[in-house]
């Protein structure tokens, strides 16, 4: 699954996401996310889902894990341009308080 | 076929054991609706959900999923269906010697790479949506018949199915958890777009869950429809099925008799010989 970085501003970040983001292809959107948490030091990041049709359970735990990272270093996370599917899944995991969607 | 379908069925037979429990069924199952195949118990329902699962090889007849027979899946096509679909099977089918986590967690283990750490995430979403987050170290042995349907639930949900097999969800549930299983199925079918099969005898719970009703009758299909169609028929057995009332066993008292002497029995021989009789 195609995964773009910006540094939009020196402590702004936005990862655009293309394609679905389930049990397939969470194991590497993880790895890509975590890595930008820890290594480019953005206070904020910024996450786009305008060209993700479909979102899973495992794409919802990842996003808790990058939150909770996020979370530590003081940051913020943002989801943008959900869908109706992914914010239905948020919110059946009863996490959408926390993902504000 | 029509593309709404998810799966279709056409003229299945099935044995058991040398004797027919399924005669010539044949019904579709619609893609996103929750689908309740009902009738009484051993009337074959639960076979039919074996080979919806791709447990029971089709003798006579033909499973299509999505257009595709299922009887010309390799073993790769099974398993790419089976990744497909959850079950909850009545008892809940859990492993006792796993935590109710470690239960979750197993799917997710064999068939994805994901990291510990999101399936332990994705174990504990689950278990909140059946309302079980505070049990997740539990063992089987210490959870209740409901609490463990509910896990077995979890499990069943874990790989995000496509299509969610229910056996019997109300059996052993008190009505309370019952109605609260009834309306997680309808949250999973109106968030998820699920598609959802249910057997169960429960009428209360088919009409409330259903959108499309199945019922069966000693292995035969008697009507197909929503529940106000079933509601409003007028063939007798869907009737007296709906009135819950029982039906006269035909019983084959010289066939009884033969198993139960260890020879064959005639009827009528007893008042002949006059041996043994009760007077």
């Amino acid at each position: 699954m195609p995964l773009r970085f910006y540094q939009t501003e020196p402590h702004q970040a936005l990862v655009k996401l293309e394609g679905n983001f389930d049990s397939d292809t969470a194991p590497e959107i993880r790895k890509s996310l975590i890595k930008i948490v820890k290594n480019k030091g953005s206070e904020s990041l910024k996450i786009d889902f305008s060209e993700v049709p479909n979102l899973g359970t495992a794409g919802v735990a990842v996003l808790v894990e990058v939150l909770r990272a996020m979370t530590r270093k003081g940051g913020a996370l943002e989801l943008v341009g959900l869908n109706d599917n992914a914010r239905q899944m948020i919110r059946l995991a009863r996490l959408g308080e926390i993902f504000q969607t | 076929m029509s593309s709404h379908n998810m799966i279709e069925i056409r003229g299945l037979d099935s044995h058991y054991k040398g004797r027919q429990v399924l005669f010539n069924i044949g019904f579709a199952i619609p893609h996103k609706k929750v689908t309740v195949i009902m009738g009484r118990s051993g009337c074959g329902k639960t076979t039919l959900l074996r080979h919806l699962i791709g447990l029971k090889p089709s003798e006579s007849g033909r499973v299509f999923v999505e257009g595709q027979d299922m009887g010309s899946f390799d073993e790769k096509g099974m398993a790419n269906y089976r990744r497909r679909i959850g079950v909850l099977f009545q008892s809940g089918a859990l492993f006792n010697s796993l935590t109710v986590s470690q239960n979750i967690a197993v799917p997710l283990k064999v068939h994805t790479r994901l990291s510990d750490e999101t399936i332990r995430i994705m174990s504990l979403i689950k278990l909140h949506l059946v309302g079980l987050a505070d049990f997740l170290d539990y063992m089987p042995s210490q959870l209740s018949g409901g609490m463990r349907k509910r896990a077995g639930l979890a499990r069943a949900l874990a790989m995000d199915p496509e299509i969610l097999f229910v056996d019997e969800p109300s059996s052993g549930l008190d009505p309370i958890t019952a109605a609260g299983l009834d309306d997680l199925i309808l949250e999973l079918r109106e968030t998820l777009g699920m598609t959802i099969i249910v057997v169960t005898h429960e009428l209360e719970s088919a009409v409330k869950i259903a959108d499309q009703m199945v019922v069966m009758d000693r292995g035969n299909l008697l009507a197909v429809g929503t529940p106000d169609e079933i509601r409003s028929s007028q063939d007798e057995t869907v009737l007296r099925f709906l009135r819950r009332e029982a039906e006269e066993q035909q019983v084959n008292t010289e066939s009884y008799l033969s198993r139960l002497l260890g020879r064959q029995y005639k009827a009528g021989e007893n008042s002949t010989r006059r041996q043994g009789g009760v007077r």
